[in-house]
């Protein structure tokens, strides 16, 4: 059983405050209604992966906008966006016991108008813009939106800070991104399925790859293989499903249900010996296929030692998760627990609620327990 | 919000639905979606739920006095736990021949660590911890039948039936009969509850004969019990759930 975050304080992060999650498990379902938080929690805890590089929470900041990544919200916007509007500091910053250590996280710092040389900025434009600015642009130096701070990060009570500094015309492209992450940690989002490139991480290992085909073969009995394969006219690789009839096939000729479970399969591997965050996990995939999938989804998950964090609205996929476990007649093991929050804003804070599977099923059975409230 | 009685047993359950019903306006509805609690009739319990505007209210009949603990503990303390579903509770229980002391603490036996601040026939404020580590509040009454003697629900009911003058020699002459007949029927009669059920059988069967094969239900919505002054004393708090 994989549990390397056991406990996480999200101090201020986005509209929660104060909200300490405790006896963490190997599968931790969040549940919830929109707006509760559930996407928020998984977003705090992704700072965990590489808490000493500030290009790590910038690319956090920007993954709600990842879909409108060219017209969409500047990054320093995405960035401000992180800190909580209802407190009158500026400060990101969550604790957490991962692997028996005590980390503890903090970005803090103000937002100022600083003087920017225009050559400066105009190297950050794409060309569309840069042009129109060009054209406005009357003065030697311009006033820019800027945050000034600084980022702390503490390992059992050993600290590192670092300054940090973006303006409103910061990028992310060409930032370097330190490769030491902390705890391997992959997030999985609602979409991720839709972008190809879903099976790369299985193909590597042939047995896994076996227990894959025999899930997929519950929508298609007859897909025989995975392959990837470069196509001769532009030289890229584009990835097919052999079919025995059909002989290879490429994955965008596919459904949604069989990308998901691709890119779930794909995630769990990518996330060996780590932390899996999947947002809705029920996107994609039909409730009758719930019961197979998060079987399998259970089972890989401790075969790869990885510990899941999965965010739902449904109900259906929450008693499909419990119904990975043999509550009945097993003994007390329980590899599930099922988180809810609740915001109290009159008291700046965020309570959670952490109940073991087997608690929940039992309610569930008891009294059709609406466990998402 | 939601409400809950707990009584002892199913009749109890019929009255109490009938009395409210007709004093207060609660009627039968569906149970509310999430809070489906189930009774398992096989062990005597019984729950249904009722509505009065945005208001609901679920009555139980635990399965006998001796089980509120247990119907609590396996199939209310989590709803109330997990979900606040209750904002107010009321036990209903017979006063037998207990002291009003024992009850209580039976009671709160029974009910804690939820209900710890419990005076009988007085609505108590209670608090306790949800799961969500937060304090929650209930408000608690507990109506012992009858309130200030010996007895069970069967004593308030003949005591209600007694109200009509006629219908009170009808209830003396039951009750003698049993004292008569209960030598000879030792086996049958062997308690006190035993008796008083025998003496509310004998007055029902004499008032209304036709209804002697009838379920215990049509037995009691028989009855005009919402013009019972005995009844409306006994249940004045009640009525405020």
């Amino acid at each position: 059983m994989a549990n390397h975050i056991e406990n996480i304080d999200i101090v201020h992060f986005r509209g929660i405050h104060s909200l300490m999650i405790n006896n963490l498990n190997h599968i931790n379902i969040i549940a919830g209604d929109n707006n509760s938080g559930k996407t928020s929690v998984l977003e705090a805890m992704l700072l965990l992966r590489n808490p000493n590089d500030f290009t790590n929470i910038l690319r956090i900041s920007r993954m709600r906008d990842t879909n409108t990544f060219f017209s969409g919200t500047p990054v320093y916007e995405s960035f401000i966006n992180l800190f909580p509007r209802d407190i009158d500091k500026m400060e990101v910053a969550l604790n957490a016991k991962c692997r028996g250590k005590s980390i503890a996280y903090k970005v803090h710092g103000e937002q100022k108008k600083i003087m920017m040389d225009p050559e400066d900025v105009l190297k950050k434009l794409y060309p569309a813009k840069r042009n129109r600015m060009m054209r406005d642009m009357d003065s030697e130096m311009i006033e820019v939106d800027a945050f000034n701070g600084e980022l702390i990060y503490e390992v059992d009570g050993m600290r590192d800070r670092m300054p940090v500094e973006i303006d409103a015309y910061a990028t992310t492209s060409g930032r370097e991104i330190k490769k030491n992450n902390f705890i391997n940690m992959i997030y999985l989002s609602p979409t991720d399925h839709v972008r190809g490139f879903v099976f790369d991480r299985i193909i590597r290992n042939d047995a896994y790859k076996e227990i894959c085909l025999r899930v997929l073969q519950l929508f298609d009995s007859e897909i025989v293989d995975l392959v990837i394969l470069k196509n001769e006219d532009n030289s890229r690789s584009t990835e097919y499903i052999k079919h025995a009839k059909l002989g290879n096939m490429p994955l965008s000729t596919y459904g949604d249900g069989i990308k998901k479970v691709l890119s779930l399969a794909n995630a769990i591997a990518q996330a060996a010996g780590g932390v899996l965050l999947i947002d809705e996990v029920e996107t994609a995939i039909h409730s009758k296929y719930y019961d197979d999938i998060f079987r399998f989804l259970v089972k890989a998950s401790i075969q790869f030692d990885v510990q899941v964090f999965i965010t739902t609205h449904s109900i259906e996929a929450i008693d499909g998760l419990l119904a990975t476990q043999d509550y009945e007649h097993q003994d007390q093991k329980d590899d599930i627990s099922v988180l809810t929050f609740k915001k109290n804003s009159n008291e700046l804070r965020t309570y959670s609620r952490v109940l073991r599977g087997r608690h929940v099923y039992a309610n569930r059975e008891q009294f059709g327990f609406e466990v998402r409230l | 919000m939601n409400k809950l009685i707990l009584c002892e047993g199913k009749t109890d359950a019929i009255l109490l639905s009938y009395y409210l019903e007709k004093t207060c306006g609660w009627t039968h509805r569906n149970a509310p979606k999430g809070l489906d609690i189930r009774a398992d009739e096989t062990r005597g319990e019984s729950a249904y739920w009722y509505r009065r505007e945005s208001e609901s209210l679920l009555i139980c009949g635990v399965g006998g006095k001796d089980n509120f603990g247990s119907f609590f503990r396996e199939k209310i303390q989590s709803a109330i736990i997990d979900t606040n579903a209750f904002s107010k509770v009321a036990i209903v229980t017979d006063h037998d021949d207990h002291a009003e002391k024992s009850i209580i603490d039976s009671v709160q036996a029974s009910l804690g660590p939820i209900i710890t601040q419990i005076e009988n026939g007085k609505w108590m404020p209670n608090s306790y911890e949800n799961s969500y580590k937060q304090e929650s509040f209930v408000d608690f009454l507990l109506v012992i039948i009858p309130s200030d003697k010996e007895g069970a629900l069967e004593t308030l009911l003949l005591e209600a039936i007694s109200e009509n003058g006629e219908d009170e020699a009808i209830v003396k002459r039951s009750i003698s009969y049993v004292d008569e007949i209960r030598p000879l029927a030792a086996k049958y009669l062997s308690k006190n509850r035993l008796k008083l059920k025998a003496c509310l059988g004998v007055t029902w069967a004499i008032q209304y004969p036709e209804k002697l094969f009838s379920f215990i239900d049509d037995q009691i919505r028989s009855v005009r019990w919402e013009e019972s002054q005995v009844l409306a004393q006994c249940f004045e708090q009640l009525k405020n759930i």
